[in-house]
């Protein structure tokens, strides 16, 4: 298991690199000055690109970004002047994950129960009404949705606050917003999965010793199809986490979301290099997290 | 570097539901004004010298106090109690009253004389200030800072000399970009001066209480303000607001007290407030147009067409202000058919209205595409074509900044496509890359859907910026008339015949029509009941709550 980790995070720290660097040089293929303005004139533009150091030769810029990511260090902000990138992401990125990890904890134990659900009572209502869930919350974008609750559940009939990120009562709204995608495809995959299952030789093996229905669903399906569902987690789980743009404008959640838009637009190079960096490394992490749960769900894995 | 952590208290489990109240509510007695921070995004630094939005203005205003001060249309004393204007109307002399910064420092005339130098060397605002001596010298770095007209007879003596007799200077004074700064915390601080509430130090009506960039700035009342007496608020807090439906459903729930001021309003909206008392509708100025490039990005047969007046008028007399007003913004805007807006003051109890005689004599209100034919007719002999089918395509640019009016771009584009004829390649960017394209050296327009915010509240600071010299807007417009009548009018004392003379500019401009106006604002908001005494301006911050007061 160690030097399966061990080779795990040498491939992440390549990729990361890989990522770093690909980015910094595409970024720069983007035509414009960072520092233009309704009032700058070229003068205070040539102060501004020397003071953040732009006037140099991009390949030692290379190297001496990369030199300071190497100490952890994204350096300051073009656009949000007199911030550093590290310090933005520390202060937003805490608002993302809160909400993002109750969205979760929400998407996946609900996905889950309406998967299960769905699958054991195939073809009946219950079913049908899952299935109608998932199209709704696959297709429905989250503007939409943001918009129709916040106006009826904080304006027309108002026992929940507009917007905001301030109590639990306030987070209610973003996090089921957020939460319903992600819990219509956990639906969906578990859905499958159960179903995959349910005809598997196990199974019929497990009926066949006389075990009552409750013991095979939680002993030997669900275990079994859990597996897709959490291979489809790594990704989900980095994007819900890292923020939704979408969600945070309309709920006003000073989250990392709207940075992940807002930097592109403002050619903000260090905050643009320093979003990506991070959010590669948060999925990184969580595909390598998920790995781990492989082994645990399935030991056949641990083996090789 | 230490960093403020955010409030973070609710990162606990999902399950254990516990409703926490907001952080500190302030007491019920206490006059808190909540609004929204105008634009889409938290404010990143409060030093003036650095950020020059009017977002940026909104909070400027509440913690600084500049020399003088502009409410409404006054100008009234701020950090300067008195000031002497010399005969020639060049020299300025502003005497500070006894005022301390928020850390304990007193104001001193070394203050704003720091400021302004540095102003200078790294702000994009300098130029609205190109009138003081020497300024455009320092910005290009050929005199030393000391060698700036702005001066410091004392600790309590700021005098500033000008180049030319600018009537509008006390106005320039006014803006919140020439509030003072502290050259020692810059020093100590460096990039991060202005970036964090403890981080900065401010002399205004208000203190800075807390600051948390995208999520709420609190002011609360400064007890040692020179005019405390006069401010009645204790606190306003400014939340970051980013979708404009999010605002409206905490203006309803009454949780929001203004509504309306970064974005303009629909008429509907302005309808359903209006019935319920709520709309405040004030004199706002800037207008927004089509500017065209003299050069057609260096290819003359693009230039010889783009910098032809009757080409210009051609779509001019095809645009139908009126009926896009009317149709498209329900009535909110005028049609525009000259650069100033006519509410703005010309002299002391007149506005440009009353002056200028150039309304819809060389723009029309309504659309005649006879008359734009006959325009266009006169393009195409003169330039050897046939047919409009003829011409090159041509580069519309255009951003997507929310203070556009609504629809204006398609307007436009449907207009210059169906109306005129022309093959139009829309070129679509973000804020940015607008300014990159539109602006010097690049230039990469041939038409540009543009606006213009007045600095101060004169005609000159929508004439100022088109002289020959200027490098600003995208500004390729060189006329030796209209650089010689600009000259004139600054050097003019008399306010009557200075009118005169910006009048024969603005009907020389008109003619040539480098940009031709299209619509200007009407200024509405809509304001709580409880709310009162909010000043508006035409220039600068057009929302003042400094001295807005709560009666619930």
């Amino acid at each position: 298991m160690l030097r399966y980790i061990i080779r795990r995070l040498i491939i992440a720290v390549t990729a990361m690199f890989v990522l770093a660097t690909i980015t910094f040089f595409l970024l720069r293929l983007v035509p414009g000055d960072p520092f233009a303005g309704p009032r700058i004139t070229e003068v205070i533009k040539a102060r501004l690109r020397a003071h953040y150091g732009l006037d140099q030769p991009l390949i030692d810029q290379y190297f001496i970004y990369m030199k300071h990511l190497a100490m952890g260090d994204f350096g300051y902000s073009l656009a949000k002047q007199g911030h550093s990138v590290n310090e933005i992401i520390r202060e937003a990125f805490p608002y993302s994950l809160d909400l993002g990890l109750r969205a979760l904890v929400f998407a996946v134990i609900m996905g889950l129960f309406f998967g299960i659900v769905s699958a054991l009572n195939r073809g009946r209502a219950l079913d049908s009404l899952t299935v109608i869930l998932v199209l709704v919350g696959i297709s429905v974008p989250s503007f939409v949705l943001g918009g129709i609750l916040q106006y009826y559940f904080a304006v027309k009939w108002p026992i929940l606050p507009v917007a905001r990120y301030e109590s639990f009562a306030h987070t209610i709204m973003p996090a089921f917003a957020l939460s319903l995608a992600t819990m219509a495809n956990v639906a969906r995959y578990m859905r499958a999965s159960m179903l995959e299952i349910m005809t598997a030789d196990y199974v019929k093996m497990a009926k066949a010793k006389g075990l009552n229905r409750r013991q095979i669903v939680l002993r030997h399906q669900l275990r079994n199809a859990l597996f897709p569902v959490l291979t489809i987690m790594g990704p989900v789980v980095a994007m819900v986490l890292t923020g939704s743009f979408v969600i945070e404008t309309i709920f006003a959640v000073p989250g990392l979301g709207r940075h992940f838009v807002l930097s592109m637009q403002n050619l903000d190079y260090t905050m643009v290099m320093g979003l990506t960096i991070f959010f590669g490394a948060f999925l990184i992490a969580m595909n390598f997290l998920i790995d781990v749960l492989y082994g645990l769900v399935d030991p056949r894995i641990r083996l090789s | 570097m230490m960093l403020k952590s955010p409030k973070f208290r609710y990162l606990v489990p999902l399950l254990i539901a516990t409703a926490i109240g907001a952080a500190s509510p302030a007491a019920a007695q206490d006059k808190v004004l909540t609004v929204a921070q105008p634009g889409d995004t938290g404010l990143d630094t409060l030093d003036p010298r650095v950020k020059l939005s009017t977002n940026h203005q909104f909070v400027y205003i509440g913690i600084y106090d500049p020399l003088v001060r502009s409410v409404g249309s006054e100008i009234q004393p701020g950090a300067a109690e008195t000031w002497d204007i010399s005969d020639d109307g060049r020299v300025y002399t502003f005497h500070l009253r006894d005022a301390k910064w928020s850390d304990g420092a007193p104001v001193t005339a070394d203050n704003f004389v720091s400021a302004f130098r540095r102003m200078f060397v790294t702000s994009g605002a300098s130029q609205i200030y190109d009138d003081i001596q020497n300024a455009a010298e320092l910005r290009e770095g050929k005199v030393q800072p000391e060698d700036l007209g702005v001066k410091a007879l004392d600790d309590k003596t700021v005098q500033i000399t000008l180049k030319n007799p600018a009537p509008y200077f006390l106005g320039l004074a006014s803006s919140t970009f020439a509030s003072p700064g502290r050259a020692d915390l810059i020093a100590k601080y460096g990039d991060g001066y202005g970036a964090s509430a403890d981080k900065i130090a401010t002399n205004g009506p208000f203190l800075l209480k807390s600051w948390e960039n995208e999520n709420e700035l609190v002011m609360v009342k400064n007890p040692n303000y020179w005019n405390a007496d006069a401010i009645k608020l204790d606190e306003v807090d400014v939340l970051v607001l980013p979708d404009v439906n999010t605002q409206r459903n905490l203006f309803d729930n009454g949780e929001l007290d203004l509504y309306g001021i970064s974005n303009p309003m629909t008429e509907e909206e302005i309808a359903t407030y209006d019935a319920k008392g709520e709309i405040l509708r004030y004199n706002r100025g800037g207008y927004r147009g089509i500017t065209f490039n003299n050069f057609g990005q260096n290819d003359p047969k693009k230039a010889a067409i783009l910098s032809d007046p009757n080409f210009r008028k051609a779509i001019s007399w095809a645009l139908d202000r009126q009926a896009y007003v009317d149709n498209v913004l329900g009535g909110n805007g005028e049609p525009a058919t000259v650069q100033t807006p006519l509410g703005h003051t010309i002299y002391s109890g007149t506005t440009w209205g009353e002056v200028t005689p150039n309304v819809g004599k060389y723009h029309p209100i309504h659309a005649d595409m006879a008359k734009s034919k006959e325009f266009m007719d006169k393009v195409l002999a003169a330039h050897g074509y046939t047919s409009v089918d003829e011409f090159p395509e041509f580069d519309l640019l255009t951003s997507q900044d929310p203070s556009n009016p609504k629809l204006f771009t398609p307007y436009a584009l449907s207009v210059l496509t169906q109306k005129v004829g022309l093959k139009i390649n829309l070129k679509h960017v973000t804020g940015t890359q607008y300014w990159n394209e539109f602006k010097e050296p690049a230039l990469a327009y041939d038409m540009c859907i543009t606006g213009w915010g007045p600095d101060f509240d004169d005609p000159y600071t929508y004439m100022g910026y088109w002289v020959s010299s200027s490098t600003d807007m995208g500004v390729t417009f060189n006329n030796a008339e209209y650089d010689k009548l600009l000259d004139d009018a600054n050097a003019e004392l008399d306010p009557k015949k200075r009118a005169q003379i910006l009048v024969k500019a603005e009907a020389l401009f008109s003619d040539i029509g480098p940009s031709v106006p299209f619509i200007d604002f009407k200024g509405v908001v809509a304001v709580q009941p409880w709310v009162k005494n909010i000043k508006t301006s035409i220039f600068g911050v057009n929302i003042n709550y400094v001295y807005a007061d709560i009666q619930k």
